[in-house]
């Protein structure tokens, strides 16, 4: 049998996630934002209007570079099919779903329509509510409940736990698993999935879910206690209520993507045996990264290894991964190449001699270890892939989902954005990455004993190796990449 | 934000990358000469110094090298805009600054021997080759006038059709090897439009600039409008004004790691 698309949490976005790469990339404050747009009025629309933003939608595909016809869509035939029913359209959210529909016919990542709400700072709205600092209308993600979770055998596991956040508080440990989040039970959802037809729906459609799920717990007004169900390790039902609280890090706008709350860590880690591990890890890759990265390094210098841990890291700004891999080459060294209607760009990391204070270095030359996850896209990947492709890094941890393209926004009648990948990508070994994904060198899975143990198995395997001298080229497991255009077709 | 944009704003974070260069010469370009052109293919020495009659002469030209420029550099299509400053005294006193909400701030300039750059997206770096030629030739009032010592060679090529407008297209070669096209109005003489292939370390791109809206300015005409198009993208720089004399020296003064790469050995300061 062949089942429908299940319905999640955030339906509106469903599709938009199933499609997105760098939309996905900052899809935590997009989907955030839903319940926003839900409240804001829906404005009617002209047929002017929708046919004027269908074609708008419908041309720049037609005329990106990328060139769909090569995923073997008739892109002049969806046109004929789809413009009828983007003529009904009564509003810009019902035309929405009618562009979002066709453009997933594309099969590819980056290829998404963000509601004009998803974009929004609403500062007036939020004066209008009588906010404060104990709201956070814009959907940033300032506020969270300090849960991670992932999807592990089956289960929507918590794989880790904020320290001092409202989850520590009420002592919820990794390895438990969510049963239900606002009333609505994972279960249904997990078996929606299961009965998906083709195993890329599926993993699409788990990518879904976990960063939905993410989000809820991630963006709520914190004056909003967040009720949930969860499985302890006992086995013992836990119904619990946790108010998000704010967490570190600062607010974040690039330009034409919707607003973010960004996080940043970086320090040393005392390994076996004396000296460290420095351990990088971030939420976004947006330039602030980069300044922050430039400050926190030269406390990270004399470790015997870094760990840049992209878990869960959506994406972003392509062009800040050349700057943030400038500390660990030598010499110039390009992480891949973007190509688009005949010209070619290389991301191309330039060795980091100088401190941002003026003091003269040597670029980083010791291990490198990345970790990646079902949720590390986009230029996540794309680092990733490059690090790995040029013998500088090992990456561990889960092959990630192969959402990795270059893409564009342009803004459409409606107000809407529509973003769009205009370019191919592929890593140094001429690899292309969208619809792939990155290969770990060491694959480690994570599982609930694992977890209920306080065990993170791509965090000390990492660690383990930089510990054992961090050769690289000595892979163990490298899991062997499976392309989902080919299981597709 | 231009409104006039609104429904057609595109991104990209590599075409952004490029804006140093692209800041550079579009500024040069616009601080450049215009002409008097009848015949079908004129030499190309005269459209130059027809375009530099009609902008006000050499001396004007000389004399907006001392300056303060203020403007404004946007990239509709990616949402991003943000002041923009050059100053300059004389071709080796050069320093360019944008500032941009969101992506930070984009500076390149000219010290003397020292020709530098320093973005959110590649960090402090200082010039080399063909990179380091083409900021000098940006900047330098020679290299503005197309004078001997910057041009090997001038060639009028056609009149062409370039940046949606008629004009003359004059093939350069410059003397440090890079190969770039004028193209000069057969009405008014003015330059309207550029052809360049942008070098950086991501690549060598082929960019068209276009310049426009030529206001007194400064004593001289100026095209307070120039745009260019780099992969699809349009980046726009709109002179707002020009403040002739010796600019303010803190606005020469090079960043900590420029400083400290530009007192290196050379070897430490190479990419």
């Amino acid at each position: 049998m062949t089942a429908q698309a299940p319905t999640f949490p955030i339906p509106r976005l469903r599709r938009a996630l199933l499609a997105c790469g760098l939309a996905a990339a900052l899809s935590a404050p997009a989907l955030a934002r839903d319940t926003a747009a839900d409240k804001v009025p829906v404005a009617a629309m002209s047929q002017a209007t929708a046919l004027e933003t269908f074609d708008l939608v419908w041309q720049q595909v037609d005329q990106s570079s990328y060139r769909v016809g090569d995923s073997g869509v008739d892109w002049d035939k969806v046109r004929t099919g789809y413009r009828p029913r983007a003529q009904q359209a009564n509003d810009p959210a019902a035309l929405r779903e009618v562009l979002q529909e066709m453009l997933d016919l594309i099969g590819d990542s980056h290829f998404v329509v963000i509601p004009e709400a998803a974009m929004a700072l609403r500062a007036a709205e939020s004066k209008a509510e009588g906010s404060d600092e104990a709201t956070d209308p814009a959907g940033t993600g300032r506020y969270a409940t300090g849960l991670e979770v992932r999807l592990v055998d089956g289960q929507l596991l918590v794989t880790d736990v904020e320290a001092g956040s409202p989850a520590a508080a009420a002592g919820i440990a990794p390895g438990w698993a969510l049963a239900s989040l606002k009333d609505q039970a994972v279960a249904p959802m997990l078996k929606e999935i299961a009965a998906l037809d083709s195993e890329p729906a599926r993993q699409r459609a788990r990518i879904v879910l976990q960063a939905g799920v993410q989000s809820a717990l991630d963006s709520r007004d914190s004056r909003t206690p967040l009720p949930m169900m969860l499985v302890d390790g006992q086995g013992n039902d836990r119904e619990l209520a946790l108010t998000p609280q704010p967490r570190r890090g600062a607010p974040m706008q690039v330009p034409m993507l919707p607003p973010a709350w960004l996080q940043v860590e970086a320090g040393p880690r005392p390994l076996p045996g004396g000296g460290c591990a420095g351990v990088v890890q971030f939420n976004l890759w947006v330039p602030a990264v980069a300044d922050q990265l430039d400050a926190a390094f030269p406390q990270l210098r004399d470790c015997r290894g870094v760990i840049l841990d992209l878990r869960g890291n959506p994406g972003g700004v392509m062009a800040v991964m050349m700057r943030v891999a400038g500390h660990f080459v030598s010499e110039p060294t390009t992480l891949g190449t973007l190509t688009t209607g005949g010209t070619s760009l290389n991301f191309r990391a330039l060795p980091r001699k100088v401190t941002a204070d003026g003091t003269l270095v040597r670029p980083y030359t010791g291990p490198i270890a990345v970790l990646v996850d079902q949720l590390s896209m986009s230029t996540s990947e794309m680092f990733a892939s490059g690090m790995q492709a040029v013998g500088r890094a090992r990456v561990f941890g889960t092959q990630s989902p192969g959402m990795a393209l270059p893409a564009r926004t342009v803004q459409l009648p409606t107000g809407d954005l529509l973003m769009y990948a205009f370019a191919q990508y592929s890593d140094p070994l001429q690899r292309r990455i969208e619809g792939v994904g990155v290969a770990p060198d060491q694959a480690a899975t994570l599982d609930r004993n694992t977890l209920l143990a306080g065990r993170d198995p791509a965090l000390d395997a990492a660690l383990d190796w930089i510990t054992n001298g961090g050769a690289v080229g000595t892979a163990t497991s490298a899991t062997p990449p499976v392309s989902t255009k080919e299981q597709n077709r | 934000m231009n409104t006039s944009h609104k429904t057609h704003k595109t991104r990209t974070s590599s075409a952004l990358r490029l804006a140093p260069l692209a800041l550079g010469m579009a500024l040069a370009a616009a601080l450049a000469p215009a002409a008097f052109a009848t015949d079908p293919l004129p030499e190309a020495r005269s459209l130059i110094d027809r375009h530099i009659e009609a902008v006000g002469g050499a001396d004007a030209m000389r004399a907006a090298s001392v300056a303060t420029v203020k403007g404004r550099f946007e990239m509709p299509g990616a949402g991003v805009s943000g002041p923009i400053t050059v100053a300059s005294s004389g071709h080796d006193q050069v320093a360019t600054r944008v500032e941009l909400a969101g992506i930070g701030e984009i500076r390149s300039g000219i010290n003397g021997e020292v020709v530098w750059s320093m973005d959110p997206f590649t960090g402090p770096r200082l010039l080399e080759g063909k990179e380091r030629a083409a900021q000098i030739e940006a900047t330098h009032p020679d290299a503005a006038t197309r004078a001997d010592s910057f041009v090997a060679s001038a060639r009028t090529t056609g009149l062409v059709e370039l940046g949606g407008q008629s004009c003359y297209r004059v093939a350069l070669v410059w003397r440090s090897g890079r190969e770039s096209a004028d193209c000069y109005s057969p009405d008014s003489g003015l330059l309207v439009a550029t052809e360049s292939v942008q070098v950086s370390p991501m690549g060598e791109l082929q960019v068209t600039t276009t310049m426009g809206d030529y206001k007194e300015m400064a004593g001289m005409k100026v095209a307070t409008r120039s745009e260019q198009q780099v992969m699809g993208q349009a980046q726009v720089i709109t002179v707002e004004s020009i403040e002739l004399g010796e600019p303010d020296p803190s606005l020469f003064e090079m960043p900590a790691p420029i400083k400290a790469l530009a007192g290196a050995p050379a070897e430490a300061a190479a990419p």
